[in-house]
């Protein structure tokens, strides 16, 4: 015998979407009541390698430790890796140097520091190799290479902070030249700046001379350079900055390796540029 | 000619590539490895073998790195092109998944109907059948909308995917013929080919159906895992490596195995829900009695899939984890972390539900008395594991609240937030389950075999010394040694938990052999029960979103990692917030389409009365 | 060894399954490149 059961679809309908809607909106709560945070993409930074002291040099590494390097990660207190930021880095690398079973080419601690962050499956620090790989394989990645990608530049920065941190000397020596280009897979050179004002900034003249905008007491200013010097005159201060010293200032301030860095192009735009600089 | 030649042993070998893919899917091992990728090709024929290498070798020549486009390089339709993706991705994988694991269970309830001589089994499968029938065209609307949305939006990305992954787009594209073919033939077949040799005939055209559908989902899952893993090709995104090693990255398999196990799990959570509807609506006593017994089977394989994935996670994560430590860590320890939070809340919900279900359904039968006093412990360990597996570690704090908690972690609750707790919280909360499980299958039978007291005694001790091993392997190694036992003895917990499952599945089955049936009565189960099986897909749509989201975003600024930088106005991880509130999104469109889905399979049956004929009065 | 007597058999299985886990623990981190001592601590 079938029992006829009374029943209203809708009534039915309506109650199994408002329970899933309701559970829905339980799920939408506990990640909206949740720590919002954002995880920004790393963006490319002009490191204003004329502003450059140690001090924002060492405050660069400090940041990219924790920022675009990504070291916080692994390197913290919980075991997975070193903990940087709590040991001693420099007397650690040396003492690391002393370890039988070490079999890079570094001889001191800022060589050894390079070399763990550039190929650090040279040696593995005991405890922390790969699992089952009995310490032999480091699962540290390459900065140098994606994902990572640290330039020359902010290697050195993070390696001048380690050192720093602890109130070591820093050996690495802040960077005066242009940052190398990236070089395409086909191995072409960097293009010449393409205009005077770009010529300006890669060489970073700005750091020392008032151009462009910006101020500096350690060189002569550049405002009006066209009305004291002629344009042979201009592009000899260049080239051979120690020939003869302008009123008032001093040789062998102004770095003497313009003509083997620059590109014939790139000099004859600025000294263009400059010889119409008249105040 | 001889050009044509070439490819034309490209795409068979590739087709038979594929289908060696499939038969060899969880046995190969996972790591990348172009000599055992060269292996496989030496199995086919050696001429074809060269000239696959030759015409590998031929595009090789010139080595053309990935694309570099700059922000200004994507085009923009005004709103956030990844807000799109997002949403025509993930409704398209959801249909995706619901398609392919209809057919696979329908497939195994089909034989047991043929098994049992129970037509029952038969009737249900075709049901199930007639359900996902218009979710196929829904999967793929959702699947052209989302390739158009894709080369419109990210243009370079595609031209690089499609460089890479060449021909086997159209060996994908191609598949779909084969796969409307024998769904239509399986589907309509059905009652021409319904008994003696033609049933076999037709259980055929079912398995042909389930290698296509597998072979598709093996194929799409090659590209995904492909951008968080690369392989096949150099530093630079060139490609220097064949087909099969670009497809076989050490992610894939993990994720073929996790997809597998997951798509059945989901696909039985929304038939069970159609059951579960039905039931509720059932107008005779006939009625609810079969729609009780349908959302029970689909209860039933939805747990029983569910029950290995956090196996299949767990080795996806431990693959990633060796492919890059800091992609690993970013996902569990970084700024990803708290999304496993959520997640907890998720699995929480469906373990719940599944064992609300299953408690609720022992009414059926009388003897279920004898084992309801276990219901309340196993509540009990399923509530205090959920609150440990939702513990957080690492809480964000500000200063005066760092002071107020004497640092970062709180002392007793800290301990709780780390993997071994939440280890031992889950292997525990599965091991329940199966207890759920199996008592409410041992609940209308009396065991009639001469070694019953033997056997119960070993179960007990399985059961009692599984939990153990499983709280001591948690607690020594989780807190007293380093992290690499540490790690090493989740392995133990999960071969505990998994010896649990098959030790109670196999004894039970043994034990139970002619046994005494009580009688049970199917339709007599609460209504309030049924909202357990409405829960169960909710929780398990939002959560392969959460999932889904989780894979997506591990990538970071990257649209293939390492290879492919991500330079998009998007490129950033989104706020937790953002991202919940794009799976619920996402979730309600699933949820009203499969209503819609409901209504079309209802509608297919409903047969208006032709008007009634019309006399003529005289006047 | 009286298998009527119930205490023998809970036991005896307790004791069974006992044995097969404390082998299947040192089976399976030994695996994984992590041995353990008789007394289940790491070896390492």
């Amino acid at each position: 015998m079938s029992k006829q059961i009374k029943v209203s679809s809708n009534i039915i309908l309506l109650k199994v979407l408002g329970f899933s809607l309701a559970l829905i909106l339980v799920f939408t709560l506990v990640a909206n009541m949740l720590p919002q945070v954002e995880g920004e993409a790393p963006v490319e930074k002009e490191v204003d390698l004329g502003a450059l002291t140690m001090d924002s040099f060492v405050a660069l590494g400090e940041s990219t430790f924790s920022g675009k390097g990504t070291c916080t990660l692994c390197h913290n207190n919980m075991g997975r890796a070193p903990d940087i930021l709590a040991l001693k880095m420099v007397e650690v690398s040396e003492s690391r140097l002393q370890d039988e079973s070490y079999q890079g080419k570094s001889t001191d601690a800022e060589s050894y520091l390079r070399e763990s962050m550039i190929d650090p499956g040279i040696y593995v620090v005991r405890g922390f190799g790969k699992k089952g790989s009995n310490d032999t394989i480091s699962p540290m990645p390459a900065v140098n290479k994606a994902p990572i990608q640290l330039t020359d530049v902010e290697i050195d920065a993070v390696i001048a902070y380690m050192q720093a941190k602890d109130g070591n000397e820093v050996t690495v020596p802040l960077p005066t030249e242009a940052p190398v280009m990236e070089v395409a897979l086909a191995g072409s050179l960097p293009a010449p700046a393409a205009t005077a004002e770009e010529a300006l900034g890669r060489y970073a003249c700005a750091a020392c001379h008032t151009i462009l905008g910006t101020e500096s007491p350690v060189g002569p200013s550049l405002t009006d350079v066209g009305k004291r010097l002629d344009i042979n005159e201009i592009r000899q201060s260049i080239i051979d900055p120690n020939a003869v010293a302008a009123e008032g200032f001093a040789i062998g301030i102004m770095p003497a390796d313009f003509a083997d860095r620059m590109m014939v192009r790139e000099l004859e735009m600025m000294v263009q540029f400059l010889a119409n600089q008249k105040g | 000619m001889k050009n044509l030649s070439l490819n034309l042993s490209l795409n068979l070998s590739l087709g038979r590539q594929l289908l060696l893919a499939l038969g060899l899917l969880i046995l190969l091992p996972g790591n990348v490895d172009p000599d055992n990728g060269f292996t496989l090709l030496n199995s086919a024929s050696a001429a074809e073998a060269d000239s696959v290498i030759g015409v590998a070798s031929m595009a090789e020549a010139e080595l053309v790195p990935a694309p570099k486009p700059g922000r200004g390089d994507y085009p923009s339709v005004g709103v956030s092109s990844r807000s799109v993706v997002w949403v025509v991705a993930q409704m398209h994988m959801f249909f995706a998944a619901f398609v392919l694991a209809v057919p696979l269970f329908v497939l195994v309830i089909e034989w047991i109907g043929v098994k049992t001589g129970d037509d029952r089994y038969d009737d249900m499968a075709h049901e199930f059948m007639k359900i996902s029938m218009t979710a196929y065209s829904i999967t793929a609307l959702f699947g052209g909308a989302l390739a158009f949305a894709l080369f419109l939006l990210y243009p370079q990305f595609m031209e690089y995917m499609m460089r890479v992954f060449g021909s086997q787009t159209l060996v994908y594209a191609g598949l779909f013929f084969a796969e409307s073919v024998c769904l239509y033939v399986y589907y309509y077949s059905w009652g021409a080919l319904r008994y003696g040799n033609r049933k076999w005939l037709h259980l055929t055209i079912g398995l042909m159906l389930n290698a296509v559908g597998l072979t598709l989902l093996v194929i799409a899952n090659a590209w995904s895992t492909f951008m968080m893993a690369p392989s096949g090709v150099n530093e630079a995104g060139a490609v220097t490596g064949s087909i099969w090693e670009i497809m076989k990255g050490p992610l894939w398999n993990p994720i073929n195995l996790h997809r597998f196990l997951a798509n059945i799990a989901f696909g039985g959570a929304i038939v069970g829900a159609y059951a579960a509807y039905k039931f509720l609506s059932a107008r005779t006593q006939e009625m609810r009695a079969h729609y009780d017994w349908m959302g029970y089977t689909a209860n039933f394989i939805a747990i029983l899939a569910f029950l290995p994935l956090p196996f299949a996670g767990y080795w996806l994560m431990a693959e990633i984890y060796a492919y890059s430590q800091q992609m690993g860590i970013t996902a569990m320890g970084g700024i990803l972390a708290w999304l496993f939070i959520v997640q907890a809340v998720l699995i929480g919900t469906i373990l719940l539900a599944g064992n609300y279900y299953l408690w609720s359904g022992m009414s059926r039968t009388e003897g279920s008395i004898r084992y309801t006093w276990m219901v309340k412990y196993i509540a009990i360990v399923l509530v205090a594991g959920f609150l440990v597996w939702v513990t957080p570690h690492t809480l964000i704090l500000s200063a005066s609240e760092m002071a107020e908690l004497g640092g970062s972690h709180h002392h007793l609750l800290g301990p709780l937030g780390i993997m071994p707790a939440k280890n031992i919280a889950v292997n525990l909360m599965l091991i329940f389950t199966f207890m759920s499980f199996q008592i409410y299958r041992r609940a209308d039978k009396v065991a009639t075999v001469s070694w019953e007291k033997a056997g119960n005694a070993l179960m007990v001790s399985i059961y009692l010394v599984a939990i153990a091993n499983v709280i001591f392997a948690g607690v020594y190694y989780g807190y007293f040694t380093n992290t690499v036992y540490k790690v090493g003895s989740s392995v133990m917990q999960v071969v505990s938990t998994l010896m649990v499952i098959v030790s109670g599945i196999v004894i039970d089955g043994f034990m139970y052999k002619g046994a005494k049936i009580l009688p049970s009565v199917w339709g007599r189960v609460s209504n309030r029960a049924q909202y357990a099986l409405f829960a169960l897909p909710v929780a398990f749509t939002w959560l392969m979103a959460l999932m889904g989201y989780v894979r997506s975003s591990v990538r970071t600024h990257w649209h293939v990692y390492t290879v492919m930088k991500d330079n998009s106005p998007d490129n950033y991880i989104p706020t937790i917030g953002h991202a919940g509130n794009m799976m619920t999104i996402v979730t309600v469109l699933f949820l009203l389409c499969v209503l819609f889905i409901f209504w079309i399979a209802s509608l297919a049956n409903t047969k208006q009365p032709p008007p009634a004929p019309v006399t003529s009065k005289p006047s | 060894m009286n298998l009527s007597n119930p205490v023998v058999v809970w036991v005896g299985a307790l004791l069974l399954t006992l044995l097969f886990f404390y082998g299947m623990d040192h089976f399976i981190m030994l695996i994984q490149g992590l041995p353990l001592n008789f007394d289940l601590t790491p070896a390492q």
